[in-house]
């Protein structure tokens, strides 16, 4: 059995001058220890999929329909108290902005040991003893004197490694992060993710790493989903879903970067037109608009993700990418560099 | 230091130092903030060229300098044979016609209260190039040019997507027909499929009206694509500076080594097996930079002779390709290699 399972997730905002339908029916296995990573642009429902299913949603946003199974248990039942126990504990969130996330009148030993007796039921003591070690672990030097600093003592990435250590103080099963490294310069984004990517060998958690950075989740993730307009589109084991993009969106998207690693193009392959409104009633494949395989059907039927290829491909699509148009493989050059 | 025959702007040992100051009733100066640090470097006519760096390492200082909008300490700034940075208001005035700049936010960049054509008229009138229908008609040209749809001229920008204000941004900026356009990250704040339809705009109106960038920004594949030579900045002085291909396929300073190690790579197969060179600690602070060359605290490869105590120039290492790093060679050759990091102690300083 998965270790959170999520099925039709739909999210809804009630504004005064518009519902704005941010998810659209989301559903996933996680299994436990797995690396997952949602990738999709703003707007696309990826970061208030995850708030939904910690019910931190803001005040305007609603979970419309689903389910959110966690053991035994659907998060979306729960009443606040309980939920709190499982938040932080079991399942622990990180965010792109450490400085707002932070508490900035508390040290942040204070910040973490909280977690540590709320959670742990640790005593004072054996909680701050704790602390250090968890910052240590995260690789912020002299934890012993920086419990008593606060976060505007610490620079942008230090900041990071503190929500980082928050999260794991009690050993979660899962840690969402949610464009961890977004705030990030790249020098700073490489020791981050490197430390994740650790975290999450030493301590068997799995990852859910919510970004619009496709670098990042092929560095790091296991398995991608693509969402585009509050729907996975496509998800794929990660070399997988690189290799041979199904969907025309996650193309589109994959050509429309430059890389490093590639000598100058003549032009970029942007994809036409714009995300959709969420407001609306869509009818049809929310890309459609956009997309140059669309067909009749593809404006009138919403296509539902359905396997290709192999097992775990699979793609909402009515005429998914033929081989013919895939990406080239990339040159081993840089590979061996 | 180029042997190109004309550069259009030739930047020589610029310096900008914001002062700290201190006290209320008696206002001391305490020190600076050395934003840009003693740069030297030429834009030549046509080309692009990318300036990059991590956030605080005075990449946009140095592009603001250029174009006055910050007082440079001192040093010139010769943009066709005059020093702007000695330049009266009055020629100043004359000379911004040819110089324009893009900035990063589209939202905070235009001014909400204005509707299209205002804003893209308004240089025209506060150069006196063009008032009433001659500015509408050339309005109207602009936002042909840029791609924006017919029916903008009425709206407020506010009306707009990200992508959409940064071509009013740019009708705005080519409305004096300038020579050099300064665009300080134009694309980051776009959304990666809007991204390319606006550097593909970039190099079409860089061909059809022979424009000179400097292009500002910290996303190291961006400025690969769209320069044609590129500028690595750190803590305010100029690490390497090399034609795109050469630095990216071959770079010889150890900080653009590691810049260029740390980005990601849309690849699983590259990812899982490229070799990454992580640096220790966090950018030092420019108000009390390292002595010697400002990289050696976190350098890889930093030895104890020369580097903590003597500044390295930037210097000639193969043809068009400048570095300031005093054992270029050496790393080139092997002879001096990167110290393998413990990765546990990577967060330590």
């Amino acid at each position: 059995m998965a270790l959170l399972s999520v099925s039709d997730l739909e999210v809804k905002f009630f504004t005064r001058r518009a519902t704005v339908h941010a998810v659209r029916g989301v559903s996933f296995d996680l299994e436990a220890g797995e690396t997952m990573g949602i990738v999709g642009e703003s707007g696309c429902g990826k970061s208030v999929s995850s708030l939904a299913m910690l019910g931190i949603l803001p005040r305007a946003g609603r979970v419309t329909d689903g389910e959110v199974r966690f053991g035994d248990r659907n998060l979306l039942e729960l009443r606040d108290a309980q939920l709190r126990d499982v938040r932080g504990k079991d399942i622990a969130m990180i965010f792109q902005d450490p400085m707002t996330s932070l508490n900035p009148v508390l040290k942040i030993g204070r910040q973490i040991t909280e977690v540590l007796t709320k959670h742990m039921g640790m005593d004072k003591a054996n909680a701050e003893r704790e602390a250090i070690e968890v910052l240590g672990r995260v690789g912020i030097p002299n934890a012993r004197d920086r419990v008593d600093d606060y976060p505007h003592q610490f620079s942008g990435g230090m900041r990071q490694r503190v929500m980082i250590a928050m999260a794991i103080a009690c050993h979660p099963k899962i840690l969402i992060a949610d464009e961890p490294t977004t705030a990030l310069d790249v020098t700073i984004q490489a020791q981050i993710l490197d430390l994740l990517r650790r975290l999450v060998e030493e301590e068997g958690m799995a990852l859910i790493l919510i970004t619009h950075d496709l670098g990042v989740v092929a560095g790091v993730c296991q398995r991608t989903n693509v969402m585009y307009a509050g729907r996975f589109v496509e998800t794929a084991p990660t070399h997988e879903l690189f290799a041979r993009p199904r969907h025309p969106y996650t193309l589109g998207l994959l050509k429309s970067v430059p890389r490093l690693d590639a000598a100058r193009k003549e032009k970029l392959d942007p994809i036409g037109g714009a995300p959709p409104e969420l407001t609306m009633e869509m009818q049809g494949c929310s890309f459609a608009p956009r997309c140059t395989y669309a067909t009749q059907e593809s404006r009138e039927r919403t296509p539902e993700l359905q396997r290709i290829d192999t097992k775990d491909h699979l793609v909402a699509c009515w005429n998914p990418v033929p081989d013919q148009d895939l990406p080239a493989e990339s040159s081993d050059e840089w590979a061996a560099r | 230091m180029s042997t190109s025959p004309s550069p259009l702007v030739a930047v020589e040992d610029l310096h900008v130092h914001f002062p700290i100051r201190h006290g209320i009733i008696m206002d001391r100066h305490i020190g600076d903030v050395r934003a840009v640090d003693g740069v030297t470097f030429d834009i030549r006519r046509g080309e692009t060229l990318g300036l990059v760096g991590e956030s605080g390492c005075g990449k946009t200082t140095a592009g603001r300098a250029i174009l006055r909008l910050v007082e440079p300490t001192s040093g010139r700034i010769m943009f066709e044979g005059s020093d702007i940075a000695q330049m009266a208001r009055k020629d100043l005035r004359r000379m911004r016609r040819r110089m324009q700049m893009v900035f990063q936010d589209p939202y905070s960049s235009l001014n909400p209260r204005q509707n299209v054509a205002n804003i893209v008229a308004e240089p025209l009138r506060v150069h006196g190039i063009a008032e009433g229908r001659d500015a509408e008609r050339r309005v109207r040209e602009l936002l042909a040019i840029v791609g924006l749809p017919k029916d903008s001229e009425n709206r407020y920008p506010h009306e707009f997507s990200g992508g959409q204000r940064q071509r009013i941004g740019l009708a705005r900026s080519l409305a004096l027909n300038p020579d050099l356009i300064v665009a300080d990250e134009p694309v980051s704040a776009l959304d990666v499929s809007i991204q390319a339809q606006i550097i593909n705009l970039l190099e079409e109106l860089q061909s059809e009206f022979d424009l000179t960038y400097l292009f500002i920004a910290h996303d190291l594949a961006v400025v690969r694509h769209i320069s044609d030579r590129v500028a690595v900045m750190y803590l305010g002085k100029i690490m390497e500076i090399a034609p795109a291909a050469h630095l990216y396929e071959r770079p010889l300073h150890p900080y653009t080594k590691a810049l260029l190690s740390a980005v990601p790579i849309p690849d699983p197969r590259v990812e899982r097996t490229r070799e990454r060179i992580l640096l220790r600690g966090d950018l030092p602070s420019s108000i009390d930079p390292p002595s010697g060359c400002r990289f050696h605290t976190r350098c890889p490869f930093a030895q104890k002779q020369r580097c903590p105590d003597e500044i390295p120039e930037l210097r000639s290492l193969a043809s068009g390709h400048l570095g300031a790093c005093h054992y270029a060679e050496d790393i080139e050759a092997g002879r001096i290699t990167n110290r393998t990091l413990d990765l546990d102690f990577v967060g330590a300083s």
